[in-house]
């Protein structure tokens, strides 16, 4: 018979006085960008190709992307971000301003998703959807992802925007709904270049 | 497995090297061989693959060089006897 091994009594976990170098929240968020940014650089360069690989562009019959209005639908964008960025930097300890800045975020932000919605529709019309040629399944999966960006990223603005007015929202989450916001506005002057442009 | 599926086995591999071999131009599947006429796809199939290479050694540099510069920051913060408590976020951005 063998006999029972001793209980070995384990030793409560010694108190690291570790610092935090990054919030988690902010870290997680970063990776997710970068992981975000490999997606829209797969399609960049897809687009790339194609566009580099066809012999007359646009596509014959097909509209010409409206360059003006998104351009301006795009300072909206910019501005959004840069609101954004300004407010958090500048009124850090002033909450009230603070949600005010989000707010007008978040309104130029949706300005700019309703614009885009418009353009769509008008080039719906006009003929350029996702079967009718290369340049109609590009536009429409490239700023169509870009979009979908846009309104998740816009809906937790928007629900961190009640939630501080009804109670205090941790600055480490606020930082990483910001840092995906930066992403949604970063990333569209490149999509507008390659995609409206080239 | 037995001596004669495992002869089949290395038949069937046999073959398909030998078809491999012999018939690349034949298969031309490689997109710089498709492309191997054009200049202007060749330079979009080179720009996308030096943009695609180097764009995830630049975003993990960067965000491991930001993280080395924070740790450093953290360290001079220590030294000149600034006390930072980690976790517990401040609660102060409550809308008045």
């Amino acid at each position: 018979m063998v006999a029972p091994l001793p209980l070995r009594r384990r030793e409560p976990p010694r108190s690291v006085n570790r610092r935090e170098l990054v919030p988690s929240p902010v870290l997680a968020m970063l990776i997710f960008v970068i992981t975000e940014l490999m997606f829209f650089a797969g399609f960049i360069s897809a687009f790339t190709i194609m566009r580099g690989s066809a012999v007359i562009w646009p596509p014959p019959g097909q509209p010409r992307l409206p360059v003006g209005e998104t351009a301006f639908n795009s300072a909206l964008l910019l501005a959004s971000g840069a609101i954004l960025f300004a407010g958090s930097r500048r009124f850090r300890d002033r909450p009230a301003q603070h949600r005010r800045a989000l707010l007008a975020a978040i309104v130029l932000g949706g300005a700019f998703v309703a614009l885009q919605g418009r353009e769509w529709l008008q080039l719906l019309a006009e003929g350029l959807t996702m079967h009718s040629s290369a340049l109609g399944s590009f536009f429409y999966l490239i700023v169509g992802v870009h979009a979908l960006h846009a309104v998740v990223a816009l809906g937790v603005l928007l629900l961190l925007w009640l939630r501080m007015g009804r109670e205090t929202v941790p600055r480490p989450t606020l930082a990483a709904a910001e840092i995906f916001w930066y992403f949604v506005v970063g990333v569209w002057p490149v999509l507008y270049w390659r995609v409206y442009l080239s | 497995m037995s001596a004669v599926s495992k002869a089949i086995w290395i038949r069937r591999v046999v073959i398909a090297l030998a078809v491999v071999v012999a018939t690349p131009l034949d298969a031309a599947a490689c997109p710089s061989c498709l492309a191997a006429e054009d200049s202007d796809v060749q330079m979009a199939f080179l720009s996308a693959t030096v943009f695609l290479s180097l764009l995830p050694l630049g975003l993990l540099g960067g965000l491991f060089l930001w993280l080395r510069r924070r740790s450093r920051q953290l360290d001079a913060e220590e030294a000149a006897g600034v006390i930072r408590l980690p976790t517990a976020p401040p609660r102060t951005n409550r809308a008045a």
